[in-house]
């Protein structure tokens, strides 16, 4: 009997010193884990801001209502408590609530009113949880820009997905000890606190974009287009101020937009993620998604009926044939090249063949003699190939590249296209007939863009951004890094260029890109589209495209206007006006001077002693 | 019958020892005791008693109270911090009102229905410089206008 108890004893002591001293570790992290619970705390996600600090995008802390059915015992009468507040049927709360699980989400993200609802009711076993939302309180102004969220909160497009880690910060923890039902038990709880998410100041201008978008969706509806781009730019900065893409709803009665499914005229050259999200981002930011879903747009409808964002943003994602507004590079090339000059006489034939192909003019005249300026101005295919052809392929390429075709912009948004600009291996024996005249390269509304605004600056191209600041946690700001400038065109060839740009306005194709009171600089293009399924084009489908800069003797804004598959077809016809609309607006809005005032100022200062009222000197550098 | 079995066993031990034959011993001496220590009064050894137990229960006291204020702190902490994330987050939820308020569709849907309607044509006028005051402007007196003024009754401010 003393030997059992003996050995008893020993085995104790064995036991003993096996839990306290050889495996304690172990048994000390067994009860932690059943113990400790390890809360994920999400961080505050940044917000995105206009260059006015208008909130373009925001997240806000929404309550989700759980359910855990373990610690319901009367399910019927808390679903019929929680219907009328929650909005959802009795019955498909009863069965929520019956499930064999500990964690049920009724109803995601509700208004704070609905959660102090729930909170009265003061329900057993029901739970509210923070859960962060995105807000757009301008609806889907600029959201394809600005991009959308996932579920889980993180960017799916835009500018939301290419700077996520940015936006996102970092999810903290909070660990604490709890008894199994549920009680916390005091102490022993560490934190990791969240790191918020730092927010990104834009370069675009809230009101700007918003008349953008108003211009070109009513041009969209008149001309039955299907769809279009717009973007307008800081001459010296680069600064984005708008881009606007807009698309006819599929199938709309009031615009000639194809059915859905149908295959769209510009050529789809995403390759990156906003082309995979693009259809998602369509889906989870359309006015009619719940308030419940991870992102709340304004239900305020500022587009017209018929007409809606584009689901990317196309002004940098899709290439397209750009026609005559092309013509730029080839008459910047030629003048630097001293091939022309602008007053140089060019004689300009009815017809000019060219292996298999003939090229015309858009109307038909007979052989003529025109100088290089009007030859520009009245977008002569015939004379532009003829100065392409004295300039000659290899210098007629470098400008191509030199002036930014062919490469990304520096923009920095996800999906950019590089563009396609056929190289000297791919050259045949009609390049050179239409590659001046912009019907053999593919190319993007901004690297447009960018060529026209280094006109405009004095042949500086300067590279576009879309973001100028950052925002963090606390509201400091922190400016991003100026653009990137290079000098593509020398000032005496960019002086000739301006004045024949300024002549296209004045006299030439473009004349409805005039605006009262300002000098306007610009190019037309109306453009064929490749047919995607057989050699050649799509027989009267065009793209119409005006890109300019004013005021022209001191330039402060430029901007490109796109429309596709419109009616009338000339992008004189069609984007000249938008590209005047948006221009004025953008002019009066930033306080451009007129070209009459600024005119004015010299005469005026001159007899300013006699008592007039004078202008002061200097007012033309202002820009927003 | 347990006190027989005892005188039994009493007996037997009860036998008279026998001393050795041999030289005797030197006689048996008494010493006087060494003097006893003189240990500390009572009263002494009593208050230093109360004394250590008032400063182990003081000690406890102490800890129990600095441990409350501690879980005081805590919790002040905790409510203030919540009370930091309610407010930031009213701050959002007011922000986001305020941008969907002058959300620019917002105001022109606004300003549509208070009647505003878009200009036709915008008339600039010149810039002025603030700082310099303006010429007085050069106007040719009317025939007769210095001796008829315009001004009636009705329209000079009566004199208070």
């Amino acid at each position: 009997m003393r030997l059992v108890l003996v050995i008893v004893f020993l085995a104790l002591v064995v036991q003993l010193i096996n839990v306290q001293e050889v495996s304690h570790r172990r048994y000390a992290s067994l009860s932690a884990s059943q113990l400790t619970q390890t809360l994920s705390v999400p961080a505050v996600r940044g917000g995105i801001y206009d260059r006015n600090g208008e909130v373009l995008a925001e997240s806000v802390t929404r309550q989700t209502v759980v359910a855990d059915p373990f610690l319901i015992t009367r399910p019927a009468a808390i679903a019929d408590a929680l219907a009328p507040v929650l909005g959802v049927p009795a019955d498909r709360l009863r069965a929520q609530l019956t499930e064999h699980s500990g964690y049920v989400p009724l109803a995601h993200r509700v208004p704070d009113a609905v959660a102090t609802k729930v909170t009265s009711l003061n329900l057993a076993g029901i739970n509210l949880v923070p859960e962060p939302q995105r807000v757009v309180p301008d609806g889907q102004l600029a959201s394809p820009v600005v991009g959308t969220v996932k579920w889980d909160g993180s960017g799916a497009s835009g500018l939301e997905y290419q700077y996520e880690s940015l936006l996102a910060g970092r999810a903290g923890s909070k660990s604490l000890m709890q008894t199994p039902d549920g009680v916390a038990l005091p102490g022993n709880s560490s934190s990791v606190a969240a790191r918020p998410g730092t927010g990104i100041e834009l370069t675009m201008d809230e009101s700007v974009q918003y008349v953008a978008e108003q211009a070109l969706a009513a041009e969209i509806a008149a001309s039955h287009a299907f769809s279009g781009t717009a973007v307008v730019m800081d001459v010296k900065t680069g600064d984005i101020l708008a881009m606007a893409d807009l698309q006819a709803t599929a199938g709309s009665a009031t615009t000639g937009a194809p059915a859905a499914g149908a295959a769209a005229s510009t050529v789809a050259a995403t390759s990156g993620p906003a082309a995979t999200t693009g259809a998602a981002a369509a889906t989870t930011a359309s006015p009619s998604a719940s308030t419940s879903g991870p992102t709340r747009v304004s239900p305020v409808v500022s587009l017209p009926s018929g007409i809606e964002e584009a689901p990317s943003n196309t002004a940098v994602t899709q290439v397209y044939e750009p026609g005559s507004v092309f013509k730029l590079v080839t008459f910047s090339a030629a003048l630097a090249a001293g091939v022309i000059t602008p007053s140089q006489q060019l004689q300009v034939p009815a017809a000019l063949p060219m292996g298999t192909y003939t090229f015309h003019d858009a109307e038909q005249h007979p052989s003529e003699r025109l100088s290089a300026s009007t030859v520009l101005a009245q977008s002569s295919n015939i004379g532009t190939i003829e100065v392409a052809q004295a300039l000659g392929k290899d210098r007629l390429l470098a400008q191509i590249g030199n002036l930014g075709f062919g490469k990304a912009t520096g923009l920095d948004f996800p999906g950019e296209s590089r563009g396609l600009v056929p190289g000297a291996a791919a050259w045949t024996g009609t390049s050179i007939g239409s590659t001046p005249i912009g019907q053999d390269d593919a190319v993007t509304a901004q690297q447009l863009l960018d060529a026209y605004n280094s006109v405009a600056n004095g042949g500086v191209l300067v590279q576009p951004r879309l973001v100028r600041a950052t925002v963090n946690s606390s509201g400091a700001v922190t400016a991003t890094p100026a653009s990137v400038a290079r000098r593509v065109i020398d000032p005496a060839t960019d002086a000739q260029l301006v004045s024949m740009l300024e002549g296209v306005v004045s006299s030439g194709t473009g004349t409805s890109a005039a605006i009262d009171g300002y000098t306007v600089a610009g190019k037309t293009g109306t453009a064929q589209i490749p047919d995607p399924n057989h050699l050649g084009y799509i027989s009267g489908a065009y793209v119409g495209t005006f890109a300019g800069f004013a005021p022209a003797e001191h330039p402060v804004l430029s901007a490109v206007v796109v429309l596709d598959h419109p009616t009338p077809i000339y992008g004189g016809a069609v984007a000249a006006p938008v590209f005047s609309t948006i221009m004025a607006y953008a002019l009066h809005h930033y306080g451009i001077p007129t070209t009459a005032a600024a005119t004015a100022s010299a005469s005026s200062a001159a007899i300013g002693a006699s008592g007039t009222v004078s202008v002061p000197s200097g007012a033309t550098t202002e820009g927003p | 019958m347990a006190p027989t079995v005892a005188a039994a066993r009493r007996s037997p031990a009860r036998s008279a020892p026998t001393l050795p034959a041999g030289p005797r011993r030197p006689p048996l001496r008494v010493f006087e005791p060494a003097p006893r220590r003189r240990s500390a009064p009572r009263v002494v050894r009593r208050a230093t008693m109360w004394a250590s137990g008032l400063l182990i229960v003081g000690s406890l006291l102490a800890v129990v109270a600095g441990d409350a204020l501690v879980t005081e702190g805590q919790i002040r902490l905790s409510t203030t911090q919540r009370q930091i994330a309610a407010a930031v987050a009213s701050q959002k939820s007011l922000q986001v009102a305020v941008a969907e308020k002058a959300a620019p569709p917002v105001v022109v849907k606004q300003a549509a229905s208070g009647g505003l309607v878009a200009p036709g044509q915008v008339v600039y006028l010149p810039r002025v410089n603030l700082g310099v005051p303006l010429p007085v402007p050069q106007t040719t007196p009317g025939p007769g206008a210095a001796a008829k003024s315009t001004a009636t009754a009705a329209t000079v401010p009566a004199r208070r």
